[in-house]
Protein backbone atom coordinates (compact mmCIF):
# COMPACT_ATOMS: atom_id res chain seq x y z
CA UNK A 1 0.00 0.00 0.00
CA UNK A 2 1.17 3.53 -0.70
CA UNK A 3 1.66 5.84 2.25
CA UNK A 4 0.69 8.77 0.05
CA UNK A 5 -1.23 8.58 -3.22
CA UNK A 6 -1.95 11.74 -5.19
CA UNK A 7 -4.00 11.09 -8.30
CA UNK A 8 -4.49 13.71 -11.03
CA UNK A 9 -4.39 16.60 -8.55
CA UNK A 10 -5.18 20.02 -9.95
CA UNK A 11 -5.47 23.17 -7.87
CA UNK A 12 -6.48 26.45 -9.48
CA UNK A 13 -6.42 29.80 -7.65
CA UNK A 14 -8.30 32.33 -9.78
CA UNK A 15 -6.65 32.05 -13.18
CA UNK A 16 -3.47 30.53 -11.72
CA UNK A 17 -3.04 26.77 -12.17
CA UNK A 18 -0.80 26.14 -9.15
CA UNK A 19 -0.81 22.36 -9.48
CA UNK A 20 -1.60 20.79 -12.82
CA UNK A 21 -2.69 17.15 -13.07
CA UNK A 22 -0.13 15.88 -10.60
CA UNK A 23 0.00 12.15 -9.89
CA UNK A 24 2.52 11.00 -7.32
CA UNK A 25 2.85 8.11 -4.91
CA UNK A 26 5.12 7.55 -1.95
CA UNK A 27 5.48 3.91 -1.10
CA UNK A 28 5.37 2.78 2.50
CA UNK A 29 8.80 3.03 4.12
CA UNK A 30 10.28 5.17 1.35
CA UNK A 31 11.59 8.73 1.24
CA UNK A 32 10.60 10.99 -1.62
CA UNK A 33 12.16 14.39 -2.20
CA UNK A 34 9.90 16.94 -3.83
CA UNK A 35 11.96 19.45 -5.76
CA UNK A 36 11.15 22.47 -7.81
CA UNK A 37 11.98 26.14 -8.22
CA UNK A 38 10.04 28.73 -6.17
CA UNK A 39 6.41 28.80 -7.27
CA UNK A 40 6.56 25.32 -8.75
CA UNK A 41 3.58 24.18 -6.66
CA UNK A 42 5.30 22.24 -3.89
CA UNK A 43 3.64 24.06 -0.99
CA UNK A 44 0.25 23.99 -2.72
CA UNK A 45 0.65 20.25 -3.18
CA UNK A 46 1.34 19.91 0.53
CA UNK A 47 -1.67 22.08 1.39
CA UNK A 48 -3.96 19.90 -0.71
CA UNK A 49 -2.38 16.77 0.68
CA UNK A 50 -3.11 17.93 4.24
CA UNK A 51 -6.63 19.23 3.47
CA UNK A 52 -5.52 22.78 4.16
CA UNK A 53 -6.74 23.59 0.65
CA UNK A 54 -9.42 21.87 -1.43
CA UNK A 55 -8.24 20.34 -4.71
CA UNK A 56 -9.98 21.69 -7.78
CA UNK A 57 -9.92 18.13 -9.06
CA UNK A 58 -8.19 14.86 -8.31
CA UNK A 59 -7.99 12.69 -5.24
CA UNK A 60 -5.56 12.27 -2.38
CA UNK A 61 -5.19 9.33 -0.05
CA UNK A 62 -2.94 8.90 2.96
CA UNK A 63 -2.42 5.35 4.21
CA UNK A 64 -5.12 4.20 1.80
CA UNK A 65 -7.85 6.56 2.97
CA UNK A 66 -8.91 10.17 2.37
CA UNK A 67 -7.42 12.68 4.80
CA UNK A 68 -9.52 13.25 7.93
CA UNK A 69 -8.61 14.67 11.34
CA UNK A 70 -7.80 11.11 12.42
CA UNK A 71 -5.05 11.02 9.75
CA UNK A 72 -3.04 13.46 11.84
CA UNK A 73 -2.73 10.92 14.63
CA UNK A 74 0.02 9.29 12.57
CA UNK A 75 1.11 12.10 10.23
CA UNK A 76 3.76 14.60 11.28
CA UNK A 77 3.93 17.89 9.40
CA UNK A 78 6.51 20.66 9.33
CA UNK A 79 5.21 23.68 7.41
CA UNK A 80 7.41 25.92 5.32
CA UNK A 81 6.33 29.09 7.12
CA UNK A 82 6.33 29.31 10.89
CA UNK A 83 2.79 28.59 12.04
CA UNK A 84 3.62 28.59 15.72
CA UNK A 85 1.96 30.78 18.34
CA UNK A 86 4.26 33.75 18.88
CA UNK A 87 2.97 34.70 22.33
CA UNK A 88 3.52 31.26 23.81
CA UNK A 89 6.70 29.52 24.88
CA UNK A 90 8.48 26.45 23.58
CA UNK A 91 7.22 24.55 26.66
CA UNK A 92 3.65 25.66 25.92
CA UNK A 93 3.92 24.23 22.40
CA UNK A 94 5.25 20.95 23.72
CA UNK A 95 2.42 20.80 26.25
CA UNK A 96 -0.21 21.61 23.60
CA UNK A 97 1.19 18.83 21.42
CA UNK A 98 1.22 16.41 24.34
CA UNK A 99 -2.47 17.12 24.92
CA UNK A 100 -3.33 16.74 21.23
CA UNK A 101 -1.60 13.37 20.62
CA UNK A 102 -1.87 10.09 22.42
CA UNK A 103 1.45 9.10 20.81
CA UNK A 104 3.41 12.04 22.19
CA UNK A 105 6.79 10.86 23.45
CA UNK A 106 7.89 13.32 26.18
CA UNK A 107 11.46 11.99 26.66
CA UNK A 108 11.94 12.08 22.89
CA UNK A 109 10.67 15.68 22.79
CA UNK A 110 13.08 16.71 25.55
CA UNK A 111 15.93 14.99 23.80
CA UNK A 112 15.15 16.69 20.48
CA UNK A 113 14.70 20.10 22.15
CA UNK A 114 18.15 19.64 23.70
CA UNK A 115 19.61 18.61 20.33
CA UNK A 116 18.39 21.85 18.79
CA UNK A 117 19.31 23.83 21.92
CA UNK A 118 15.80 25.19 22.38
CA UNK A 119 15.13 27.15 25.58
CA UNK A 120 11.78 25.86 26.82
CA UNK A 121 10.95 29.13 28.59
CA UNK A 122 11.50 31.28 25.53
CA UNK A 123 8.52 32.68 23.68
CA UNK A 124 8.26 31.72 20.03
CA UNK A 125 8.18 35.40 19.11
CA UNK A 126 11.72 35.68 20.47
CA UNK A 127 13.06 32.71 18.50
CA UNK A 128 15.06 33.07 15.29
CA UNK A 129 13.70 31.66 12.01
CA UNK A 130 15.94 28.63 12.36
CA UNK A 131 14.86 28.01 15.96
CA UNK A 132 11.21 28.14 14.92
CA UNK A 133 11.90 25.58 12.23
CA UNK A 134 13.70 23.49 14.84
CA UNK A 135 10.72 23.68 17.18
CA UNK A 136 8.36 22.61 14.39
CA UNK A 137 10.65 19.64 13.74
CA UNK A 138 10.76 18.73 17.44
CA UNK A 139 6.95 18.80 17.60
CA UNK A 140 6.55 16.70 14.44
CA UNK A 141 9.10 14.06 15.42
CA UNK A 142 8.04 13.80 19.06
CA UNK A 143 4.70 12.22 18.13
CA UNK A 144 6.53 9.37 16.38
CA UNK A 145 4.39 9.44 13.22
CA UNK A 146 4.38 6.76 10.52
CA UNK A 147 4.19 9.35 7.77
CA UNK A 148 6.02 12.66 7.54
CA UNK A 149 5.27 15.61 5.32
CA UNK A 150 8.10 18.10 5.63
CA UNK A 151 8.05 21.37 3.73
CA UNK A 152 11.57 22.82 3.74
CA UNK A 153 12.46 21.18 7.07
CA UNK A 154 15.96 22.68 7.18
CA UNK A 155 14.94 26.22 6.28
CA UNK A 156 16.94 28.79 8.24
CA UNK A 157 18.97 26.21 10.15
CA UNK A 158 22.74 26.40 10.43
CA UNK A 159 24.80 23.55 8.88
CA UNK A 160 25.09 21.70 12.19
CA UNK A 161 21.33 21.59 12.72
CA UNK A 162 20.74 20.85 9.02
CA UNK A 163 22.79 17.73 9.58
CA UNK A 164 20.69 16.94 12.66
CA UNK A 165 17.51 17.20 10.57
CA UNK A 166 19.03 15.00 7.90
CA UNK A 167 19.90 12.41 10.52
CA UNK A 168 16.34 12.54 11.88
CA UNK A 169 14.92 11.91 8.41
CA UNK A 170 17.31 9.05 7.73
CA UNK A 171 16.66 7.59 11.20
CA UNK A 172 12.88 7.79 10.77
CA UNK A 173 13.13 6.16 7.33
CA UNK A 174 15.28 3.39 8.79
CA UNK A 175 12.54 2.86 11.35
CA UNK A 176 10.01 2.28 8.57
CA UNK A 177 8.46 5.74 8.30
CA UNK A 178 7.33 7.12 4.94
CA UNK A 179 8.53 10.62 4.17
CA UNK A 180 7.65 13.21 1.58
CA UNK A 181 9.78 16.30 1.91
CA UNK A 182 10.72 19.34 -0.07
CA UNK A 183 14.00 21.16 0.08
CA UNK A 184 16.06 23.61 -1.88
CA UNK A 185 19.15 21.91 -0.50
CA UNK A 186 19.65 19.27 -3.13
CA UNK A 187 22.55 17.66 -1.32
CA UNK A 188 20.22 16.95 1.57
CA UNK A 189 17.64 15.36 -0.74
CA UNK A 190 20.34 13.31 -2.43
CA UNK A 191 21.46 11.87 0.90
CA UNK A 192 18.05 11.19 2.41
CA UNK A 193 15.70 10.38 -0.45
CA UNK A 194 15.22 7.15 -2.40
CA UNK A 195 13.35 8.91 -5.15
CA UNK A 196 12.56 12.41 -6.32
CA UNK A 197 9.73 14.22 -8.01
CA UNK A 198 10.46 17.51 -9.75
CA UNK A 199 7.72 20.08 -10.23
CA UNK A 200 7.84 22.99 -12.60
CA UNK A 201 4.92 25.36 -13.18
CA UNK A 202 2.67 23.00 -11.23
CA UNK A 203 3.47 20.05 -13.48
CA UNK A 204 5.47 16.97 -12.69
CA UNK A 205 8.46 17.10 -15.02
CA UNK A 206 10.55 14.31 -13.56
CA UNK A 207 9.88 11.37 -11.29
CA UNK A 208 12.05 8.42 -10.45
CA UNK A 209 14.47 6.55 -8.30
CA UNK A 210 17.65 8.58 -7.79
CA UNK A 211 20.04 5.75 -8.71
CA UNK A 212 18.06 4.97 -11.85
CA UNK A 213 17.96 8.63 -12.86
CA UNK A 214 21.68 8.93 -12.44
CA UNK A 215 22.24 5.81 -14.54
CA UNK A 216 25.69 5.78 -16.14
CA UNK A 217 25.61 9.43 -17.12
CA UNK A 218 28.75 11.52 -16.60
CA UNK A 219 29.46 15.22 -16.90
CA UNK A 220 32.55 16.43 -18.68
CA UNK A 221 33.27 19.88 -17.24
CA UNK A 222 35.83 22.11 -18.88
CA UNK A 223 36.91 25.62 -17.91
CA UNK A 224 38.42 27.87 -20.58
CA UNK A 225 40.58 30.98 -20.24
CA UNK A 226 37.95 32.99 -22.15
CA UNK A 227 34.34 32.26 -23.09
CA UNK A 228 33.77 28.55 -23.66
CA UNK A 229 33.79 27.72 -27.38
CA UNK A 230 30.99 25.91 -29.13
CA UNK A 231 32.28 22.35 -29.59
CA UNK A 232 31.64 21.32 -33.17
CA UNK A 233 30.49 17.79 -33.75
CA UNK A 234 29.32 17.03 -30.22
CA UNK A 235 25.68 17.79 -30.96
CA UNK A 236 25.52 14.84 -33.34
CA UNK A 237 27.36 12.46 -31.01
CA UNK A 238 24.82 9.84 -29.81
CA UNK A 239 26.57 9.67 -26.40
CA UNK A 240 25.97 13.38 -25.73
CA UNK A 241 22.69 14.09 -23.97
CA UNK A 242 23.10 17.79 -23.37
CA UNK A 243 25.62 20.60 -23.80
CA UNK A 244 25.67 23.62 -21.47
CA UNK A 245 27.76 26.74 -21.99
CA UNK A 246 27.95 29.32 -19.26
CA UNK A 247 30.71 31.92 -19.64
CA UNK A 248 34.04 30.12 -19.35
CA UNK A 249 32.39 26.85 -18.36
CA UNK A 250 31.42 24.09 -20.75
CA UNK A 251 29.52 21.05 -19.46
CA UNK A 252 28.70 18.08 -21.62
CA UNK A 253 26.42 15.32 -20.33
CA UNK A 254 27.54 11.98 -21.67
CA UNK A 255 26.15 8.48 -21.36
CA UNK A 256 28.56 5.58 -21.38
CA UNK A 257 32.22 6.09 -22.22
CA UNK A 258 33.27 9.76 -21.99
CA UNK A 259 36.78 9.37 -23.40
CA UNK A 260 35.91 10.41 -26.92
CA UNK A 261 34.14 13.55 -25.72
CA UNK A 262 37.06 14.38 -23.42
CA UNK A 263 39.45 14.17 -26.37
CA UNK A 264 37.22 16.45 -28.48
CA UNK A 265 37.02 19.07 -25.76
CA UNK A 266 40.70 18.78 -24.88
CA UNK A 267 41.49 19.77 -28.45
CA UNK A 268 39.87 23.15 -27.70
CA UNK A 269 42.63 23.86 -25.11
CA UNK A 270 40.65 24.30 -21.90
CA UNK A 271 42.40 25.44 -18.70
CA UNK A 272 41.04 22.41 -16.82
CA UNK A 273 38.91 19.42 -17.73
CA UNK A 274 37.21 16.95 -15.36
CA UNK A 275 34.91 13.99 -15.69
CA UNK A 276 32.31 14.04 -12.89
CA UNK A 277 29.60 11.64 -11.80
CA UNK A 278 26.15 13.04 -12.49
CA UNK A 279 24.77 14.72 -9.35
CA UNK A 280 21.18 15.16 -8.34
CA UNK A 281 21.69 18.86 -8.86
CA UNK A 282 22.53 18.16 -12.52
CA UNK A 283 19.40 16.03 -12.85
CA UNK A 284 17.24 18.68 -11.19
CA UNK A 285 18.62 21.54 -13.26
CA UNK A 286 18.29 19.46 -16.41
CA UNK A 287 14.64 18.80 -15.60
CA UNK A 288 13.65 22.36 -14.73
CA UNK A 289 15.64 23.92 -17.54
CA UNK A 290 14.48 21.52 -20.23
CA UNK A 291 11.25 20.29 -18.75
CA UNK A 292 12.19 16.80 -19.86
CA UNK A 293 13.29 13.73 -18.05
CA UNK B 1 -5.64 24.28 20.11
CA UNK B 2 -7.60 24.53 23.29
CA UNK B 3 -4.48 24.55 25.47
CA UNK B 4 -3.48 27.89 23.97
CA UNK B 5 -7.05 29.12 24.52
CA UNK B 6 -6.79 28.06 28.14
CA UNK B 7 -3.49 29.95 28.55
CA UNK B 8 -4.95 33.00 26.83
CA UNK B 9 -8.08 33.24 28.99
CA UNK B 10 -6.13 32.50 32.17
CA UNK B 11 -3.86 35.43 31.45
CA UNK B 12 -6.81 37.67 30.50
CA UNK B 13 -8.72 36.75 33.68
CA UNK B 14 -5.67 37.52 35.80
CA UNK B 15 -5.33 40.99 34.25
CA UNK B 16 -9.08 41.56 34.56
CA UNK B 17 -9.06 40.64 38.27
CA UNK B 18 -6.07 42.90 38.94
CA UNK B 19 -7.73 45.86 37.21
CA UNK B 20 -10.99 45.36 39.11
CA UNK B 21 -9.12 44.94 42.40
CA UNK B 22 -7.29 48.23 41.81
CA UNK B 23 -10.49 50.08 40.90
CA UNK B 24 -12.34 48.65 43.91
CA UNK B 25 -9.48 49.45 46.25
CA UNK B 26 -9.35 53.00 44.93
CA UNK B 27 -13.11 53.34 45.42
CA UNK B 28 -13.02 52.02 48.99
CA UNK B 29 -10.02 54.14 49.97
CA UNK B 30 -11.57 57.28 48.53
CA UNK B 31 -14.78 56.55 50.46
CA UNK B 32 -12.93 55.87 53.69
CA UNK B 33 -10.84 59.02 53.54
CA UNK B 34 -13.46 61.39 52.20
CA UNK B 35 -15.95 63.42 54.24
CA UNK B 36 -19.65 63.51 53.67
CA UNK B 37 -20.02 67.20 53.12
CA UNK B 38 -19.56 68.91 49.87
CA UNK B 39 -18.84 72.47 50.89
CA UNK B 40 -21.72 72.43 53.42
CA UNK B 41 -21.22 71.97 57.13
CA UNK B 42 -24.33 69.75 57.51
CA UNK B 43 -25.85 66.88 55.56
CA UNK B 44 -29.40 65.58 55.59
CA UNK B 45 -30.01 61.88 55.97
CA UNK B 46 -33.65 60.99 55.89
CA UNK B 47 -35.32 63.45 58.25
CA UNK B 48 -32.16 64.12 60.24
CA UNK B 49 -29.67 66.89 59.68
CA UNK B 50 -26.28 66.12 61.12
CA UNK B 51 -22.80 67.60 61.18
CA UNK B 52 -20.93 66.55 58.05
CA UNK B 53 -17.60 66.44 59.84
CA UNK B 54 -18.79 63.55 61.94
CA UNK B 55 -19.43 61.39 58.86
CA UNK B 56 -16.90 59.75 56.60
CA UNK B 57 -17.95 58.86 53.09
CA UNK B 58 -18.32 55.24 54.23
CA UNK B 59 -20.62 56.16 57.10
CA UNK B 60 -22.74 58.33 54.86
CA UNK B 61 -23.08 55.56 52.31
CA UNK B 62 -24.06 53.20 55.08
CA UNK B 63 -26.77 55.53 56.34
CA UNK B 64 -28.08 56.18 52.86
CA UNK B 65 -28.09 52.48 52.07
CA UNK B 66 -29.98 51.57 55.21
CA UNK B 67 -33.14 53.03 53.71
CA UNK B 68 -32.81 51.11 50.42
CA UNK B 69 -33.02 47.50 49.25
CA UNK B 70 -30.55 46.21 46.72
CA UNK B 71 -31.93 43.33 44.64
CA UNK B 72 -29.21 40.84 43.82
CA UNK B 73 -30.32 41.06 40.19
CA UNK B 74 -29.18 44.67 40.11
CA UNK B 75 -25.70 43.67 41.23
CA UNK B 76 -25.69 40.88 38.67
CA UNK B 77 -26.61 43.44 36.04
CA UNK B 78 -23.68 45.68 37.01
CA UNK B 79 -21.34 42.68 36.95
CA UNK B 80 -22.72 41.59 33.58
CA UNK B 81 -22.06 45.01 32.03
CA UNK B 82 -18.49 44.93 33.35
CA UNK B 83 -18.19 41.45 31.83
CA UNK B 84 -19.26 42.77 28.42
CA UNK B 85 -16.22 45.06 28.42
CA UNK B 86 -14.10 42.10 29.46
CA UNK B 87 -15.48 39.96 26.66
CA UNK B 88 -14.42 42.50 24.06
CA UNK B 89 -10.89 42.49 25.40
CA UNK B 90 -10.78 38.72 25.88
CA UNK B 91 -12.17 37.41 22.67
CA UNK B 92 -11.46 39.64 19.72
CA UNK B 93 -11.89 36.97 17.08
CA UNK B 94 -11.05 33.41 16.28
CA UNK B 95 -9.29 35.01 13.29
CA UNK B 96 -6.41 35.73 15.68
CA UNK B 97 -5.35 32.15 14.94
CA UNK B 98 -5.38 32.55 11.18
CA UNK B 99 -1.60 32.82 11.15
CA UNK B 100 -1.36 29.47 12.92
CA UNK B 101 -3.63 27.37 10.73
CA UNK B 102 -0.83 25.18 9.38
CA UNK B 103 -0.35 24.18 12.99
CA UNK B 104 -3.95 24.17 14.23
CA UNK B 105 -5.59 22.51 11.21
CA UNK B 106 -3.13 19.61 11.09
CA UNK B 107 -4.03 18.18 14.47
CA UNK B 108 -6.23 15.14 15.07
CA UNK B 109 -9.30 17.20 15.81
CA UNK B 110 -12.04 18.35 13.45
CA UNK B 111 -12.02 22.05 12.63
CA UNK B 112 -15.57 22.57 13.87
CA UNK B 113 -14.76 20.82 17.12
CA UNK B 114 -11.68 22.98 17.53
CA UNK B 115 -13.72 26.16 16.94
CA UNK B 116 -16.40 24.95 19.34
CA UNK B 117 -13.78 24.38 22.02
CA UNK B 118 -12.44 27.90 21.53
CA UNK B 119 -15.95 29.33 21.87
CA UNK B 120 -16.70 27.14 24.89
CA UNK B 121 -13.51 28.24 26.62
CA UNK B 122 -14.32 31.90 25.91
CA UNK B 123 -17.85 31.41 27.24
CA UNK B 124 -16.51 29.72 30.36
CA UNK B 125 -14.03 32.57 30.78
CA UNK B 126 -16.90 35.05 30.50
CA UNK B 127 -18.74 33.18 33.23
CA UNK B 128 -15.67 33.24 35.46
CA UNK B 129 -15.14 36.90 34.56
CA UNK B 130 -18.72 37.57 35.63
CA UNK B 131 -18.11 35.91 39.02
CA UNK B 132 -14.95 37.98 39.48
CA UNK B 133 -16.85 41.14 38.56
CA UNK B 134 -19.69 40.21 40.92
CA UNK B 135 -17.22 39.68 43.74
CA UNK B 136 -15.74 43.12 43.22
CA UNK B 137 -19.22 44.65 43.01
CA UNK B 138 -20.02 43.11 46.40
CA UNK B 139 -16.80 44.30 48.05
CA UNK B 140 -17.91 47.97 48.43
CA UNK B 141 -21.21 46.74 49.95
CA UNK B 142 -19.24 44.72 52.47
CA UNK B 143 -16.91 47.64 53.22
CA UNK B 144 -19.86 50.00 53.72
CA UNK B 145 -21.69 47.34 55.75
CA UNK B 146 -24.70 46.92 53.51
CA UNK B 147 -24.52 43.23 52.64
CA UNK B 148 -27.66 42.62 54.71
CA UNK B 149 -29.59 45.03 52.46
CA UNK B 150 -29.06 42.82 49.42
CA UNK B 151 -32.11 40.74 48.58
CA UNK B 152 -32.39 37.54 46.58
CA UNK B 153 -35.29 36.47 44.44
CA UNK B 154 -36.15 33.66 42.06
CA UNK B 155 -35.00 35.69 39.05
CA UNK B 156 -31.85 37.13 40.61
CA UNK B 157 -29.56 35.46 38.11
CA UNK B 158 -31.61 36.47 35.06
CA UNK B 159 -29.54 39.65 34.50
CA UNK B 160 -26.48 37.42 34.42
CA UNK B 161 -28.03 35.31 31.66
CA UNK B 162 -28.94 38.45 29.71
CA UNK B 163 -25.61 40.19 30.34
CA UNK B 164 -23.58 37.16 29.29
CA UNK B 165 -25.96 36.66 26.38
CA UNK B 166 -25.30 40.23 25.18
CA UNK B 167 -21.55 39.69 25.50
CA UNK B 168 -21.78 36.46 23.54
CA UNK B 169 -24.12 37.93 20.94
CA UNK B 170 -21.54 40.64 20.30
CA UNK B 171 -18.74 38.10 20.31
CA UNK B 172 -20.66 35.78 17.96
CA UNK B 173 -21.37 38.49 15.40
CA UNK B 174 -17.72 39.55 15.38
CA UNK B 175 -16.74 35.88 14.85
CA UNK B 176 -19.22 35.49 11.98
CA UNK B 177 -17.90 38.58 10.21
CA UNK B 178 -14.19 37.97 10.80
CA UNK B 179 -13.81 34.16 10.92
CA UNK B 180 -11.84 33.92 7.69
CA UNK B 181 -10.17 37.34 7.72
CA UNK B 182 -6.38 37.40 7.51
CA UNK B 183 -6.21 40.56 9.59
CA UNK B 184 -8.30 43.47 10.75
CA UNK B 185 -10.52 41.50 13.12
CA UNK B 186 -9.57 43.89 15.93
CA UNK B 187 -10.55 46.80 13.69
CA UNK B 188 -13.97 45.24 13.07
CA UNK B 189 -14.46 44.83 16.81
CA UNK B 190 -13.37 48.41 17.49
CA UNK B 191 -15.66 49.80 14.79
CA UNK B 192 -18.55 47.71 16.09
CA UNK B 193 -18.75 49.96 19.15
CA UNK B 194 -19.30 53.02 16.97
CA UNK B 195 -21.68 51.28 14.58
CA UNK B 196 -23.82 49.89 17.40
CA UNK B 197 -23.88 53.26 19.20
CA UNK B 198 -24.97 55.09 16.04
CA UNK B 199 -27.59 52.44 15.27
CA UNK B 200 -29.03 52.79 18.75
CA UNK B 201 -29.17 56.58 18.40
CA UNK B 202 -30.99 56.21 15.06
CA UNK B 203 -33.55 53.94 16.74
CA UNK B 204 -35.21 57.01 18.26
CA UNK B 205 -35.67 58.87 14.97
CA UNK B 206 -39.28 59.20 14.02
CA UNK B 207 -40.83 58.78 10.58
CA UNK B 208 -41.48 62.55 10.55
CA UNK B 209 -37.77 63.05 9.90
CA UNK B 210 -36.91 60.08 7.70
CA UNK B 211 -38.97 57.78 5.47
CA UNK B 212 -40.95 55.09 7.22
CA UNK B 213 -39.13 52.35 5.33
CA UNK B 214 -35.78 53.57 6.70
CA UNK B 215 -37.19 53.67 10.23
CA UNK B 216 -38.39 50.09 9.85
CA UNK B 217 -35.02 49.04 8.45
CA UNK B 218 -33.21 50.64 11.39
CA UNK B 219 -35.55 48.90 13.83
CA UNK B 220 -34.90 45.58 12.09
CA UNK B 221 -31.13 46.04 12.10
CA UNK B 222 -31.22 47.00 15.75
CA UNK B 223 -32.49 43.53 16.59
CA UNK B 224 -28.82 42.62 16.17
CA UNK B 225 -27.56 45.57 18.22
CA UNK B 226 -26.25 44.48 21.63
CA UNK B 227 -26.51 48.05 22.96
CA UNK B 228 -30.27 47.87 22.58
CA UNK B 229 -30.51 45.15 25.21
CA UNK B 230 -28.07 46.66 27.71
CA UNK B 231 -30.73 48.72 29.46
CA UNK B 232 -32.86 45.58 29.79
CA UNK B 233 -30.27 44.13 32.15
CA UNK B 234 -31.59 46.52 34.81
CA UNK B 235 -35.21 46.65 33.64
CA UNK B 236 -37.99 46.44 36.22
CA UNK B 237 -41.70 46.95 35.49
CA UNK B 238 -41.82 50.49 36.84
CA UNK B 239 -38.12 51.35 36.75
CA UNK B 240 -37.85 51.33 40.55
CA UNK B 241 -35.87 49.12 42.85
CA UNK B 242 -37.94 46.92 45.10
CA UNK B 243 -37.21 44.36 47.72
CA UNK B 244 -37.80 41.62 45.14
CA UNK B 245 -36.22 40.94 41.79
CA UNK B 246 -39.06 41.67 39.38
CA UNK B 247 -38.30 41.65 35.68
CA UNK B 248 -39.82 43.72 32.92
CA UNK B 249 -42.41 41.88 30.78
CA UNK B 250 -40.20 41.83 27.68
CA UNK B 251 -37.18 40.58 29.62
CA UNK B 252 -37.35 36.98 28.47
CA UNK B 253 -37.97 38.03 24.89
CA UNK B 254 -34.72 39.99 24.97
CA UNK B 255 -33.00 37.06 26.64
CA UNK B 256 -34.16 34.70 23.90
CA UNK B 257 -33.16 37.06 21.07
CA UNK B 258 -29.61 37.68 22.29
CA UNK B 259 -28.91 33.99 22.83
CA UNK B 260 -30.44 32.93 19.51
CA UNK B 261 -28.46 35.58 17.61
CA UNK B 262 -25.30 34.54 19.50
CA UNK B 263 -25.73 30.87 18.69
CA UNK B 264 -26.66 31.42 15.03
CA UNK B 265 -23.69 33.77 14.56
CA UNK B 266 -21.32 31.26 16.15
CA UNK B 267 -22.73 28.50 13.95
CA UNK B 268 -22.02 30.69 10.90
CA UNK B 269 -18.46 31.25 12.11
CA UNK B 270 -17.96 27.51 12.55
CA UNK B 271 -19.24 26.76 9.04
CA UNK B 272 -16.78 29.31 7.65
CA UNK B 273 -13.91 27.77 9.62
CA UNK B 274 -14.81 24.34 8.32
CA UNK B 275 -14.75 25.50 4.71
CA UNK B 276 -11.73 27.76 5.08
CA UNK B 277 -8.67 27.30 2.87
CA UNK B 278 -5.20 28.13 4.09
Amino acid sequence: MNAIAIDHLTKIYGSQRSVDDLSLTVAEGSVCGLLGPNGAGKSTTFKCLLSLARPTSGTIEVAGAPVTPATFEYLGYVPEMSALYEKFTVADHLEATRRAYTTFDAPRASELAATFKLDSKKRVGKLSKGQRTALAIVLAFSIRPRIFVLDEPASGLDPMFQRAVLDLIIDAAAGGASILFSSHQIGQVERAADSIAVLKGGKLVLRGDIDTLKGDEKVVEAIFPGDAPSPNGLANDPRVRRVERNGRILRVHVTGDADGVVRTIDALSPRTIDVLDLSLEDIFLGAVNDGVA
Amino acid sequence: MYYFDYLRVRSALRVFAIILACVTLLLCVSLAFSHAHDGNSNVTIGTDTVSADSYSGLALMHHLGETTWFPFGLLCGIAAVITIFFSNALATSIARYNGNLHFGFTKPIAREQSALRTFAIDLAALAVGFLIALFFVLVPFAVVGLLDRITFGPTSLAPFALGIGIAFMWYGMVQAVTATMRGGAGLVLGLSWGVFAVMQALQNLSSDLIPEVVVRLIHFLNIFNPFLYLSDVFATPDGRLTRDDVLAPHYFQSLAIVWIVALVALALAIVQRKRMEV
